[in-house]
């Protein structure tokens, strides 16, 4: 069974008396392990359509399956009770919490789930150090490169064993170096640790890591293609 | 323990913007100082012209003949004086009763006269019952020595221009309907805060009224209570044994327009309060929405990572409440240094409100349950008004906060 099933998948986005189909009936599986990119133009709507995944915004029609369950069917707090369990989020703008350590930000949403306090502290120093930060754990994020604010990001993503990694754009700020830097983070925590990542970009570099392309325009899948 | 990381979150978000929370918390300090400062000077002021009212002009209860309040009628003494007063003294809750005459008359002085109320005291009784040798400003109390002994206050002296030992000839309605007249020794000045009181009051022993007028019971028996808290309990033990066609009255009755004051007082506080109150409410509501605009990404993001909507809304108010109450207790301690400050130097107010009874120099004291009113107000208010900016995060659209 894939981890995403998704199936005939529309958004419509009305404003100002328009309606604009931002996904309109897109049908796609996510399997286990994957690393997949979701490529396309700026306004292709690549952001709604992991946002629909993510269960950040609800679709218009058909639906979003994780594990079998439709996430659209939820209610808004099992929604954020289903996010919190099973979904890891990196966004475009690192989105770290400013008044809390790396290591408090990581630590996050397994306070959020109520794991103990020494779990949770272990977990999160393991991550910081695997990915580098291990002597910036008491460091705010404001005192943190971009590059080293979105390890921190991607650490958090990670640290509830969710099911699957969402990332919106997470290299879009990134200079080349630190660019190079996630992707070989991302890439070695999917091969080592069997993590599912779904990405969108726009970056040629990410493109050339991701094994698994999809691109997306005018809200549809153009092309999918194994790399 | 996520309670104890919002909390730490919402602490450290206040600081966030330091200036914009400074400015706030400092109104607030200022807003609260100021209320718990005036609060606690109009009760000190109510407070000390009930008490020298009371003290000074009518005692916690008085008895009399029926209808003699509203008209000082020279006959209208009380019946079984002597048997009442013994009464009286006898009940429980009653520190003194002093009995008195009192009589419309005419003090006449080689340069000029004044119509007003003569008292006729017992100096003993008078003494214990009364504050009014507090206020002499000259000369002594009445006793049982000397000849014909007169207290004026320092208008009335002025007035008649007379001072210490000066001669006063007192011009009263005598029983057998004659005139009749009297010759007084000034022993004393009196300058009490009621300029009524000192403008219209002389007071006289009671045997030399008696002997004036040929009147010898009392128009007025003055009672002062051990505990003036008991008043309603000794009322009605005093009232259960009066004897018929006489009346008891309390200061409530006696003094109406102090009583009105008093709410009057207690009412212009709350609005104060509420004024102050309702300027800062707008402050942080400006502050929230500021906070809630700013931070609309982020807390987007909090949603989107798991945490509930009530968690997020819970984290703000809390945010908001540390920030009015750092303000109110900071506010409550400056407004106690300040009422330390003016117990111990004193509040110059008019001298023109001693009309109302009130004294020139204030010194005003801390109510302890002012205190709790205003952080209990700070909580409240800011509980009521953060939940219209905090609300924004119950609607907040995940999708189009994570935009911005």
């Amino acid at each position: 069974m894939p981890v995403i099933d998704i199936q005939n998948l529309s958004k419509v986005h009305a404003a100002d008396g328009l309606s604009v189909n931002a996904v309109n009936g897109v049908n796609l599986q996510i399997g286990a392990g994957e690393f997949t990119a979701i490529v396309g133009a700026s306004g292709s709507g690549k952001t709604t359509l992991l946002n629909l995944i993510g269960g950040i915004d609800t679709p218009s029609g058909g639906e979003v399956l994780i594990g079998g369950r439709s996430i659209g069917r939820m209610s808004e707090t099992e929604r954020t009770a289903f996010r919190r369990d099973h979904i890891g989020f990196v966004f475009q703008n690192y989105n770290l919490l400013p008044v809390l350590t790396a290591l408090e930000n990581v630590e996050f949403v397994m306070e959020l789930q109520g794991q103990p306090v020494t779990d949770r502290r272990n977990r999160a120093e393991t991550l910081l150090r695997q990915i580098g930060l291990g002597d910036k754990l008491n460091v705010r994020p404001g005192k943190l490169s971009g590059g080293q604010q979105q390890r921190v990001a991607v650490a958090r993503a990670l640290a509830h064993r969710p099911q699957f990694v969402i990332a919106d754009e997470p290299t879009a700020n990134l200079d080349s170096k630190s660019t190079a830097d996630l992707l070989t983070l991302m890439e070695q925590l999917n091969r080592q640790e069997g993590i599912t990542f779904l990405f969108s970009t726009h970056d040629s570099r990410v493109m050339e890591k991701a094994r698994r392309v999809i691109v997306f325009n005018d809200g549809m899948i153009q092309s999918d293609t194994d790399q | 323990m996520m309670n104890r990381t919002l909390n730490q979150m919402a602490w450290r978000n206040i600081w966030r913007n330091k200036t914009r929370s400074l400015v706030f918390m400092g109104a607030a300090l200022l807003g609260f100082a100021v209320a718990l400062f005036t609060l606690n000077t109009m009760k000190a002021i109510a407070a000390q012209r009930l008490r020298d009212a009371i003290n000074v002009q009518t005692s916690d209860v008085q008895v009399h003949r029926k209808g003699f309040v509203d008209d000082h009628e020279l006959t209208y003494t009380l019946p079984q004086a002597d048997a009442l007063i013994t009464r009286l003294r006898q009940t429980s809750g009653v520190a003194v009763v002093a009995k008195r005459l009192v009589v419309n008359g005419v003090v006449t002085a080689p340069d000029n006269n004044l119509v007003g109320e003569i008292k006729g005291v017992v100096p003993r009784d008078e003494n214990r019952l009364s504050v009014l040798g507090d206020f002499l400003v000259e000369g002594g109390p009445l006793t049982d020595d000397g000849r014909s002994p007169i207290l004026i206050s320092r208008r009335t002296a002025d007035k008649l221009h007379v001072r210490l030992k000066s001669k006063l000839v007192i011009t009263v309605k005598a029983a057998n309907g004659d005139l009749a007249g009297g010759v007084f020794r000034v022993v004393g000045i009196f300058a009490t805060p009621s300029t009524p009181f000192d403008e219209n009051t002389v007071l006289v022993r009671y045997n030399d009224l008696a002997a004036l007028t040929g009147v010898t019971a009392p128009h007025e028996l003055a009672v002062k209570l051990t505990n003036p808290s008991q008043l309603a309990e000794v009322k009605a033990a005093i009232n259960a044994g009066m004897p018929a066609g006489t009346q008891l009255d309390d200061w409530k009755v006696l003094l109406p327009e102090l009583f009105a004051f008093d709410g009057f007082i207690n009412m212009v506080g709350i609005l104060f309060t509420l004024i102050i109150s309702l300027g800062l409410g707008f402050s942080l509501m400006n502050t929230m929405n500021m906070i809630v605009a700013e931070r609309t990404r982020e807390l987007g993001m909090l949603r989107a990572i798991g945490q509930s909507r009530w968690s997020v809304f819970r984290m703000l108010i809390a945010e908001c409440v540390l920030m009015m109450l750092i303000g109110a207790i900071g506010g409550v301690l400056l407004g106690t240094v300040f009422i330390g400050l003016a117990a111990r130097y004193g509040i110059r107010i008019s001298e023109g409100l001693g009309m109302l009874g009130i004294r020139p120099v204030m010194y005003p004291t801390l109510d302890p349950a002012l205190l709790f009113v205003i952080l209990g107000l700070a909580t409240l208010l800011t509980l009521l008004i953060s939940l219209v900016p905090a609300s924004r995060i119950l609607r907040l659209n995940l999708a189009q906060a994570l935009k911005q």
